[in-house]
């Protein structure tokens, strides 16, 4: 046998091992969605990071892309016109990091479920998650402005689902809470993920026609010196070609660095979650399950990396 | 052509439309009104960021085609600085269809 041969052959050897001990580790009860539950827990983390990133930023982007444009033609900045760029309301925008945050504890929870033995401890999680969605649904509730009408219609019946995964959670039927959050939450949790996923597509456009028309303004500060000839300030443009080289390196990252992706992928793993439930959790089921957990684990792990890194730039 | 689709195509056209722009000096006539045309799309971007609208009426259907159309003309041209009179004179049909998308959509503002 060759090297090369033996290296197939011993990957191949360690791949069914994989795939044996992850199928061994698989059983009925909570523990049965252990390591899924615990995958999809993780990877939705980094997708939810990265989207509350892009939600916060949303109205910073609009106020800084107004500011740079009126400066570069040396206008006049005006405080009307720059409040009317802003996508979101205040309260729109807490609402909507107020989800997020809860879609994390909510994976976060279920993780608790599926690895504790302790219902004790996923009680206090539960707790602070109901209280959480209290002061959600109040924040909701008092949101009118034009783009809020389908985040508001997504948020009831998530808050109606997880509330009964709750009240099974402060009675310590574990198994009963987790079987009704995968069984019974799909629908309203990806439709969540859907409008949130709109509105972060939203975001992702305005940001990337912001960064667009700053390559144009950083382009022209530099032509407007070099411009001057021989009277041009060699410092200068040693500054201005600096600033286009980091702001095109950022436009390069920024292409991967689209959350939408993460969020398709989030409610893929999540319905692919609840086929794996609904079928008695059989081993036969175990492979799309494990594939649609590693793309979920892997499109997260690119976006988290390249927020990272333009957060970095 | 959902809501979301019309703002990235309107988004896609914004990026290479700069490329254009980026690639003339600011004091070149065409500039100028290169810079007009984005600053009028930019605008209109953000109306249809800002506000949600049925997407399904016949006159937003209509008038979706009609941008789809205009758009694949303009894709001919708006990555050739030689091409500039073509891509000037299409790229203002294309900002006249999207205002009027944004007039049959949200035709309370």
């Amino acid at each position: 046998m060759t090297n090369k041969l033996r290296r197939t052959f011993m990957n191949k050897m360690l791949a069914l091992s994989l795939l044996l001990a992850t199928i061994l580790s698989v059983g009925c009860g909570p523990s049965g969605f252990r390591e899924p539950i615990t995958k999809f827990q993780t990877s939705s983390a980094v997708v939810i990071a990265s989207t509350r990133l892009y939600v916060t930023e949303l109205n910073q982007v609009e106020r800084d892309h107004y500011v740079n444009s009126q400066l570069s033609k040396r206008a006049q900045i005006k405080l009307d016109e720059l409040e009317a760029v802003q996508v979101f309301s205040h309260d729109g925008l807490k609402a909507r990091l107020d989800a997020l945050a809860q879609l994390a504890s909510y994976g976060d929870l279920l993780s608790k479920l599926a690895n504790s033995d302790a219902p004790e401890r996923a009680k206090s999680e539960a707790k602070n998650l109901g209280d959480s969605l209290k002061n959600l649904s109040t924040t909701v509730s008092g949101l009118s402005g034009a783009n809020d009408t389908a985040f508001k219609a997504a948020v009831g019946p998530v808050s109606a689902i997880v509330g009964e995964v709750i009240n099974f959670v402060l009675q310590q039927k574990i198994k009963e809470a987790l079987n009704k959050a995968i069984n019974e939450g799909e629908s309203p949790i990806n439709n969540l993920i859907a409008v949130i996923r709109n509105d972060i597509a939203v975001a992702y456009e305005r940001k990337r026609n912001s960064l667009s028309d700053m390559r144009v303004i950083l382009v022209d500060e530099y032509n407007a010196e070099m411009l001057k000839g021989a009277s041009a300030d060699s410092e200068k443009l040693r500054v201005f070609a600096e600033r286009i080289r980091e702001h095109e390196n950022r436009w390069e990252v920024f292409a991967s660095a689209n959350p939408e992706e993460g969020l398709d992928a989030m409610a893929k793993a999540h319905s692919a979650l609840v086929t794996y439930a609904k079928s008695g959790q059989k081993a036969t089921n175990l492979a799309s399950l494990v594939s649609a957990m590693e793309d979920f684990a892997a499109r997260a792990k690119i976006i988290g990396q390249a927020v990272q890194e333009l957060r970095e730039i | 052509m959902t809501q979301i689709e019309l703002i990235k195509l309107i988004g896609d056209v914004l990026t290479k439309l700069d490329v254009l722009r980026g690639s003339l000096l600011p004091n070149e006539p065409n500039r100028t009104e290169l810079d007009r045309l984005r600053k009028q799309l930019d605008g209109l971007q953000l109306k249809l960021s800002k506000n949600i609208f049925d997407e399904n009426t016949s006159g937003f259907l209509k008038a979706t085609k009609d941008l789809e159309a205009v758009n694949k003309e303009l894709k001919k041209t708006l990555n050739k600085i030689e091409k500039i009179v073509t891509t000037l004179e299409t790229l203002k049909r294309f900002v006249t269809v999207v205002d009027d998308i944004v007039k049959i959509a949200l035709p309370f503002l």
